[in-house]
């Protein structure tokens, strides 16, 4: 039963990242999307964030309290770079905001805009892409193991 | 150790080809270059374009390769790190137990 439930979420866990990892590479890409659907995606982008913190919530508030203590190198390693990550993301959409020109204008909201939003917006996108790169190889073991077990076993498995 | 660094040079450098192919590419059927910056906005042709879609398109794929060249150097730093913590705890282990 326990084992089940592991599956599930270890599942879900998989899926939210995949859609996450697609969906940075397009919101990385507004040549691709139009300016006003890159806006839309980047907030959206913000709530598949929080669902992925809270899908490891308690990896996070386990290594928080133990970070000081009793918590091997590799899991402190981790947790700084996901910290650095997070902060960076929270940058990322917090210029973005500021030097949007559709998601605010809907709201009814005015941004202060200026070229040194837009060079932190740029800046932190480019460092974006290299913490997500890491985070992903941190997490390599662990992925391509999710793509044998979710994607390729069931393709495998002879239709009954 | 000599493997790893050759290995990450073959990707570097496929990479590198890919990007630079994709790029020329885009720049011949005159899109615009593809790079994460906010100037990329003011580019030819226009949003729906078919340079300016390809131009997209071919951002997307860099985003990919780069986000792939930083895990190929990554991961095999990181799997190295983690070989020399294991071998020296095991070597720590040997060393208590034969002290005893």
């Amino acid at each position: 039963m326990a084992r089940g439930g592991q599956t599930d979420t270890a599942k879900t866990n998989w899926y939210v990242d995949l859609v996450m990892a697609l969906f940075f590479l397009i919101v990385l890409a507004p040549t691709f999307t139009g300016l006003p659907l890159h806006e839309w995606l980047g907030l959206a982008g913000g709530a598949i964030i929080i669902v992925h913190l809270l899908l490891h919530w308690q990896w996070i508030v386990t290594t928080t309290q133990r970070f000081f203590g009793q918590v091997n190198a590799l899991a402190r390693l981790n947790y700084v770079i996901n910290g650095i990550l997070l902060i960076t993301l929270i940058v990322v959409i917090l210029s973005g905001l500021m030097i949007s020109e559709t998601v605010l204008k809907f709201f009814g909201l005015t941004a202060s805009g200026g070229s040194s939003w837009r060079g932190i917006h740029s800046t932190s996108t480019n460092i974006i892409l290299i913490l997500f790169g890491v985070h992903v190889a941190m997490h390599w073991k662990w992925v391509t193991h999710a793509v044998v077990q979710y994607v390729f076993t069931p393709l495998r498995r002879p239709h009954s | 150790m000599f493997r790893t660094i050759g290995r990450i040079l073959t990707i570097l450098f496929v990479a590198s080809i890919i990007g630079g192919a994709i790029y020329l590419l885009v720049q011949m059927l005159g899109g615009q270059a593809a790079a994460t910056t906010m100037q990329q906005f003011a580019g030819q042709g226009g949003p729906g374009s078919q340079g300016a879609s390809l131009a997209g398109l071919s951002q997307v794929l860099i985003n990919l390769v780069e986000a792939g060249v930083v895990i190929a150097i990554v991961y095999p730093l990181q799997r190295r790190w983690l070989g020399r913590r294991q071998a020296r705890a095991a070597q720590a282990r040997r060393a208590v137990s034969l002290a005893h």
